[in-house]
């Protein structure tokens, strides 16, 4: 009944000239990410925008799955401009024969506003929220030592968190942006910290004998799993956020790595040698038996990363120094490799991942369309080789 | 049906607007929060600053089964003088991806197990590291899996196990930072650091 209403939307809309009623319909585009055909990048031409809000438009546009081309080819145009100091944009749908955005934006600068207006662009094409807002964590290479740095999402306005002259490593967010949970050798071991961004205040989570790493936040904020290898072999552990209440939910001999949380909090993904090699398992975050998630045609899986839908767990597989990007629905089955890579972090969207490159020692961000498998490194690059990247929300 | 209609003339008017403002120019202004360093919020640009001095903190350790012996406290290990120089020829090396330790090297963690045994007012580091061809947070985990291999020999010849600490240090600090086998040859290893009591 629903669908014939729909068509009769439609309809009605033809017969009105009422092209805008249907933007409301392609909201409803549900990408799946496992397809393994080529999914198409949505044909888009843009005018009017110059120099950095043209390069900034692109790239986010490009990332959430979008190509550009000659007007004539364009399923949506993309048009505005971005003198006198703010960006007004509007998106003429060529299939529809009418705009279906139209805005002009004040305030913040003019990156800002560039791109809430990318938001607001795919949010109207696609529905998906946009993800020109978000912020990355990562670590930086500082000679011998890395730092936690941070920086938009693009890799402009990066601000370094940590000069600790040590190696600090895995940072991850907190749901609500404002602490970073990572783990460094300030104090000679590798201990957890959480570090509210906006005060500087740290605080110390786990600091026990051995290695105290890969933090991984619940998405309710309250809890943190990790890896600490104080009974003995590297296990993981959840606690409080504020380093009580430990709690050992693996005990096996092999090492366990990579802690990271299905978001609905229910289980925690990780790595296991339980097994022999390398494989993704997940356990409940409240206790109770391990068991695989199966990466069929791909093995040595390392560093999981569930999606914020729940549906795919992307993850690298290793092969004798070569990495390489894969996805595998979460419940475990066939996975995909998508591009050579290592350590994904999805975006809110879940359909954009981080990852760093590595070749001969240099180690460079790139962000990866899963859907149309296109990857861009990040147009502002950072002087030292980066690693680690974490998504916010 | 009528739902329908009445649906459908909302967006007619719905669209009608939308087409004036396009005439117009745009008149859906966005006003975007803040100004140029201090937005607040997951949206706005990064007001960070960086992390203060870190307070006290750590348990002692307690110990738990499974075939797993718990690490000492790190307490137990606060003020000690490193030497690195002592075992430096004692130092073991590992397979690519393995945390066995090689039998040709067992006479190696027998001569530190030794040393020890003479000397019971000393403690060891054990450093577990990596070559480069596994990722970061594998790596991590990795090294101190060799770390600890090392360490259940020495408890197995008779050195307690609250005088042995591990630190994994990953693919972080190459022995030779080239991508040669050689290299990662040199990188897969176990290192032994003494640690003496200030006198």
């Amino acid at each position: 009944m629903r669908k014939s209403i729909r068509h009769t939307f439609a309809i009605l809309a033809a017969v009105l000239g009422l092209g805008q009623a249907l933007g409301q319909a392609q909201n409803e585009i549900d990408v799946d990410i496992f397809n393994t055909g080529e999914v198409k990048a949505i044909p888009v031409h843009i005018e009017g925008f110059t120099g950095e809000i043209l390069s900034l438009l692109k790239f986010d546009l490009f990332v959430q799955g979008f190509e550009f081309v000659d007007r004539g080819k364009a399923q949506f145009t993309i048009k505005g401009s971005n003198t006198g100091g703010s960006v007004s944009g509007a998106v003429y749908d060529h299939l529809k024969r009418g705009f279906v955005l139209n805005k002009r934006y004040q305030g913040g600068n003019l990156r800002l506003q560039g791109h809430t207006f990318a938001n607001n662009v795919v949010e109207t094409i696609t529905g998906s929220p946009g993800i020109g807002l978000t912020k990355i964590a990562f670590r930086q290479f500082h000679g011998r030592n890395t730092e936690i740095h941070v920086a938009d999402f693009d890799g402009f306005n990066a601000k370094r968190l940590t000069s600790d002259n040590s190696i600090s490593a895995g940072p991850d967010w907190a749901p609500n942006g404002d602490t970073l949970f990572y783990y460094s050798y300030l104090k000679h071991n590798p201990d957890i910290y959480s570090h509210n961004i906006r005060t500087g205040q740290r605080r110390t989570v786990a600091r026990f004998s051995g290695s105290n790493i890969s933090p991984a936040v619940s998405p309710d904020g309250k809890r943190v799993a990790m890896v600490l290898s104080k009974a003995g072999s590297p296990d993981i552990w959840v606690a409080s956020v504020n380093g009580t209440g430990f709690r050992r939910l693996t005990t096996t001999k092999a090492a366990e790595s990579s802690p990271c949380w299905s978001p609905d909090g229910r289980f925690i993904c990780f790595v296991s040698r339980a097994g022999g090699r390398s494989a993704l398992y997940k356990i409940p975050a409240n206790g109770g038996a391990m068991s695989r998630i199966s990466t069929v045609h791909v093995s040595n899986a390392t560093e999981p990363d569930w999606s914020p839908d729940g549906k795919a767990i992307a993850f690298t597989t290793q092969r004798g120094g070569r990495f390489d990007i894969c996805i595998v629905p979460s419940s475990g089955g066939s996975a995909q490799v998508l591009a050579t890579g290592e350590d994904p972090s999805w975006a809110l969207n879940s359909r954009t991942l981080i990852f760093t490159n590595r070749s001969r020692g240099k180690r460079v961000l790139s962000v990866l369309d899963v859907p149309t498998k296109r990857v861009k490194t990040l147009p502002r690059s950072f002087p030292g080789n980066c690693s680690q990247a974490a998504w916010s929300n | 049906m009528t739902l329908v209609k009445f649906t459908g003339l909302t967006l007619a008017a719905l669209v009608v607007t939308l087409s004036v403002g396009c005439k117009h120019g745009p008149k859906n202004i966005t006003q975007i929060p803040g100004g140029n360093s201090n937005v607040r919020g997951n949206g706005g640009l990064l007001d960070t600053t960086p992390g203060g001095r870190v307070g006290g903190g750590g348990d002692v350790v307690t110990v738990d089964g499974d075939g797993n012996i718990g690490l000492a406290g790190l307490d137990e290990f606060e003020n000690m003088l490193m030497d690195r120089e002592a075992f430096a020829a004692e130092t073991v090396y590992f397979g690519f991806d393995r945390s066995e330790i090689h039998p040709d090297d067992d006479g190696k963690v027998g001569a530190v197990a030794s040393a020890l045994a003479q000397s019971p007012q000393n403690k060891v580091l054990i450093e577990g590291h990596c070559d480069e061809r596994g990722t970061e947070e594998y790596n991590r985990a990795l090294g101190e899996r060799r770390a600890l291999s090392v360490r259940d020999r020495l408890v197995e010849l008779g050195v307690g196990a609250d005088r042995i600490r591990t630190m994994s240090l990953g693919e972080d600090r190459p022995a030779d930072p080239g991508f040669s086998e050689d290299a990662y040859q040199a990188n897969r290893r176990g290192e032994f650091v003494l640690l003496k009591p200030k006198s």
